[in-house]
């Protein structure tokens, strides 16, 4: 990724990857990202599903696959994300952010993946502005703090660990949007996957998800933020409560929301091949963790991967935004 | 209400509904406006002048709910039940609830007038006061409030439950009396509201948000209320029913063992766990502040850890230390006594138990009885600890040498000079013996003949033991450095700099290095880059080696601390204190991690919680790490004895 190299550009770039309907009065025609028509999901841009014309309804896809005739010992990793406004909302407040790199170092190239899924939440301020904003911050803070010095020199040691830089941009992403006057309140989810050789390093506040489907299993790998899974955790709540669905929706961390944060870190080895999903409760709430195994172990390219998920939360009834971030590797 | 829970809706964004009812407006041509009392998202007070009595000044509150919902047959619901719960509490009688007079609904908000009561808050007296509340007072304000909730349980033919007890909700009077104010009545107008919440209550049970109210539940809430009087941590800014993980006693020395227990039954996130009701719980306090009258609280001067339920008996130990937790005094299967200090690591194999001693001895005892073998004399101490490799045993020593050992005989097969005192402990794997010496250099060398196969120069002395494995071998420096060297050429693969010494010896699972520095920092590295993920930060120089069992690392500080980490997070699990540094490094069996400490303690405590099942005293500071085999700890102390205590 040329860009990545001058921070403005790369600024620029993470932008337009971003701006799920940032500007509501602005329907803009295509940007550079967008997918062609022969896109999988033309079907969710038929016309009836855009219910306000103010807002640019948009789903993209973006893939970056290697061709078939990649040598298999190299490392290998691709990625497809897809953002759907969903059945019911107006607007998407989600964001996600997909960058699949590699970096040349002494012996081998380091496969570099950073991912991240925001479902912002609206007071005064947009939650999609908090959700853009939140994957904005600590996209440019992590790119500059681990990937351009990683460019300078590939071969020697990060001192600073992974982990606190991840922390520090989600620190970075909550005081950009934090406002202490509660009228300007606005919040959102953030989940952070960064694959940095064989390790995942993952900074996580809030309800979205990240998923790792190993060869045996599909695994949860963070801990909702939730009102209800905190009533599971202290034995007042079984799963399948009916009053579920009236809290699924409490929150009990959230960034933008208090100028201190706590942030959720995790770090494992990656198996030497399997998926990872990053995706938001509009999917996960939708669907059960046996449905998104099924779909992530379907054969087929990571575009048709993201759009079956979207789909099947869409037929369950599509009642938040949906978007996943689909991450194929081979290590 | 719900000062500090904000609520977000991530459906839309309404308007907010704000009643702005201004002084001088007048509801029901009565009761006229004088000033604002509290603003929430559906609720306000105000203060109003009942006009009925134009010759005086009579003062009153009067309490606005919004009717949230547009649905009329809903709206119509709530209006009842609203007018149905005002005239039930127009009914009470009690001096710490305050009289309700009137009740009526305009448009879409419906009014409460209550008997003004003027005083302060006991939010607003947190917010004013510096100074911790102390047991004796919480006492007496929780008696007058279990006193007026006891009333309200006991109304026929239902109890009464308050559903919204919380110090906002409690009044101190020109009396310093207590007084209820704001019923959890406006409950009823907020079920409607399902958008995207922020925080919590923070004082309500578990089961509330079920939609259950019980008197139970306002138990659970007195006790919330009390844990954060005693405590000034406000629940609502902390994740919810996590009142267990914030012992009253480790910040208000005030408090009793006894007065905790009282206020974590509150706590129970059951409501079959707390007690019943108010009364019961009325009970139980007097029995405290009885019991305390006189007694001048000896407990309160020992806060009980974090890490240990509460209650657990005070931590004054009885004249005999070495008993486990039933009380059975513990004794050693057997122990032998060397002629100076034991500092180092034993080595154990099927029937012998190796270890090095200040003696300048390595000695060779039976596994089963402790009896004394032979012993093989080097020129200097030894505070390497011995490995086993196939039938010899090898062992450094501050004479400068490395010398491999006859297991069976204890005759000397070779020894292999460095240019300095070796500390570091060998290693072995694939016919080599890996070590570092005081010299700078690391070595690999030939198990079975003693020739040299590679030595790397590090600039300073190694003094920590290599982790190897197929490909690589792991160590710390002197200098700061932590290693990664080629196994098969000692060529340098990867080098990462801690801010001091790397005494601590490296351990690798799943690829991820940890290692303790002098640096006061316990270090996870990618074993393969060196690139690190995180680091854990204790008070002190951490010399202790770290070891990892099920995801868990546990590591002893200079703090005096042993350290339960996440490998994942790199976050603290539990801690446990002991009275001492601890050097020596903590060893794992079944469900129990042992560790000795200065103190002079070997100790076992439970992998999961680390809440202690046993300790051992010893005659001196136990630096030296145990080896557990087969359920025995073999571990020595710096009172010359080597000890084999069942886990």
């Amino acid at each position: 990724m040329s860009p990545l190299t001058e921070p403005e550009p790369m600024k620029h770039q993470a932008h337009e990857y971003l701006d799920v309907d940032v500007d509501d009065d602005v329907v803009t025609g295509s940007s550079p990202a967008k997918p062609p028509d022969t896109s999988p999901l033309t079907m969710v841009r038929e016309p009836d599903e855009v219910q306000d014309g103010s807002t640019r309804i948009e789903t993209r896809i973006l893939t970056q696959r290697q061709p078939e005739t990649a040598l298999l010992d190299s490392p290998y990793l691709g990625s497809a994300q897809i953002s759907h406004l969903g059945a019911i909302r107006e607007r998407n407040e989600d964001s996600c952010l997909a960058i699949t790199s590699q970096i040349a170092g002494h012996f081998q190239q380091i496969p570099f993946g950073l991912y991240m899924v925001a479902d912002g939440m609206g007071g005064h301020m947009n939650g999609h502005e908090a959700s853009n904003m939140a994957i904005r911050v600590a996209s440019r803070h992590i790119l500059s703090n681990l990937y351009l010095p990683m460019l300078q020199d590939a071969g020697s040691p990060l001192h600073i660990p992974v982990q606190e830089v991840l922390v520090d941009a989600v620190e970075k992403a909550n005081d950009a949007i934090y406002s202490p006057d509660p009228e300007l309140d606005g919040g959102t989810t953030l989940t952070i996957a960064l694959i940095l050789g064989r390790r995942l390093h993952i900074a996580h506040v809030g309800d979205s998800r990240a998923y790792l489907l190993r060869e045996e299993e599909l695994e949860q790998i963070t801990d909702d933020h939730s009102l209800v899974r905190r009533l599971q955790d202290v034995g007042q709540l079984a799963s399948d409560d009916e009053l579920l669905q009236n809290m699924r929706h409490v929150l009990l961390r959230a960034v933008g929301q208090g100028d201190e944060l706590e942030v959720d870190t995790y770090t494992l080895r990656l198996p030497a091949n399997g998926r990872l999903l990053l995706c938001s409760d509009g999917l996960s709430g939708m669907i059960t963790d046996g449905e998104i195994e099924e779909i992530l172990r379907q054969d087929g390219s990571l575009t048709e991967t993201a759009d079956t998920l979207c789909r099947a939360a869409l037929k369950a009834g599509g009642h938040d935004n949906i978007t996943a971030v689909v991450i194929d590797f081979t290590l | 209400m719900g000062r500090t829970t904000r609520q977000l809706s991530r459906k839309s964004n309404k308007q907010k509904q704000r009643s702005g009812l201004q002084p001088g407006d007048t509801l029901q041509d009565r009761y006229r406006i004088v000033g604002t009392l509290g603003v929430g998202g559906f609720s306000s007070v105000y203060q109003a002048r009942d006009m009925r009595f134009p010759a005086v000044t009579k003062l009153c509150a009067v309490k606005e709910m919004v009717i949230a919902t547009n649905d009329p047959q809903l709206r119509q619901l709530t209006i009842k039940s609203f007018e149905r719960e005002a005239s039930m509490l127009a009914m009470l009688n009690h001096p710490a609830i305050p009289d309700v007079s009137d009740y009526f609904t305009e448009g879409n908000r419906s009014y409460l007038v209550l008997e003004l009561i003027r005083g302060k808050d006991l939010q607003n007296w947190l917010e004013e006061h510096e100074e911790m509340v102390t047991q004796q007072d919480a006492i007496e304000w929780a008696l007058q409030l279990c006193d007026a909730l006891s009333y309200l349980h006991t109304q026929k033919p239902q109890p009464i439950v308050f559903r919204d007890m919380k110090p906002s909700n409690v009044m101190l009077d020109q009396h310093n009396r207590i007084r209820l104010i704001d019923f959890g009545i406006a409950k009823n107008f907020e079920a409607d509201n399902k958008g995207t919440m922020i925080g919590t209550e923070g004082y309500s049970p578990p089961e509330q948000y079920r939609g259950e109210a019980t008197p139970a539940g306002d138990v659970y809430a007195l006790g919330a209320t009390l844990h954060h009087l005693l405590t000034r941590k406000d629940p609502r800014l902390e994740p919810p029913f996590t009142f267990a993980e914030r012992p009253m006693r480790t910040v208000n020395h005030s408090v009793s063992a006894a007065f905790e227990a009282v206020v974590m039954r509150c706590l129970a996130y059951a409501p079959k766990e707390r007690y019943a009701d108010a009364l019961a719980l009325r009970e139980a306090l007097l029995l405290v502040a009885d019991n305390e009258k006189g007694i001048d609280d000896q407990i309160g001067d020992s806060p009980a850890r974090p890490a240990k339920p509460v209650s657990e008996p005070p931590k004054k130990e009885p004249v005999d230390e070495n008993k486990t937790g039933s009380g059975i005094l513990l004794k050693p299967i057997w122990s032998f006594k060397c002629e100076d200090e034991i500092r180092s690591k034993a080595a154990v194999s099927n029937e012998q138990v190796y270890i090095g001693a200040y003696d300048n001895n390595l000695y060779a005892l039976s596994r089963d009885s402790g009896e004394f073998r032979w012993k093989f004399p080097t020129s200097d101490g030894v505070g390497s600890s011995p490995c086993i490799y196939e039938d010899h045993v090898y062992i450094g020593s501050s004479d400068r040498h490395l010398y491999a050992i006859n297991a069976r005989t204890g005759r000397m097969s070779w020894r292999f000079e460095t240019g300095g005192p070796i500390y570091s402990s060998p290693s072995a794997y694939f016919d080599h013996i890996f070590f570092g010496s005081d010299d700078s250099n690391f070595y690999a060398v030939h198990a079975t003949r003693g020739r040299l196969a590679w030595k790397t120069n590090v600039y300073t002395a190694v003094r920590s033991s290599p982790f190897v494995d197929d490909d690589r071998v792991f160590f710390g420096t002197e200098g700061g450095y932590i290693y990664c060297l080629e196994v098969s050429t000692g060529k340098i693969k990867w080098q990462f700099q801690a801010k001091r010494s790397v005494t601590s010896s490296p351990t690798v699972v799943d690829e991820m290095l940890v290692v303790g520095a002098l640096d006061n920092t316990v270090y996870a590295l990618d074993a393969g880059t060196g690139w690190a993920i995180w680091r854990f930060p204790t008070r002190r120089p951490v010399i202790s080696s770290p070891v990892i069992y099920d995801g868990t690392i546990f590591v002893g500080s200079a703090d005096g601390n042993l350290y339960a980490i996440d490998m994942d997070s790199g976050r603290q699990l539990w801690v446990f204190e002991t009275g001492g540094q601890i050097s020596s490094s903590p060893a794992i069996w079944e469900d129990a991690v042992c560790v000795g400490a200065t103190d002079g303690f070997v100790y076992s405590l439970t992998t999961k919680k680390g809440e202690m099942r046993w300790r051992f005293k010893t005659g001196g500071p136990v630096i030296s790490s145990p080896t557990i085999v087969d359920g025995v700890i073999y571990i020595g102390s710096t009172d010359h004895y080597i000890y084999a205590l069942p886990v």
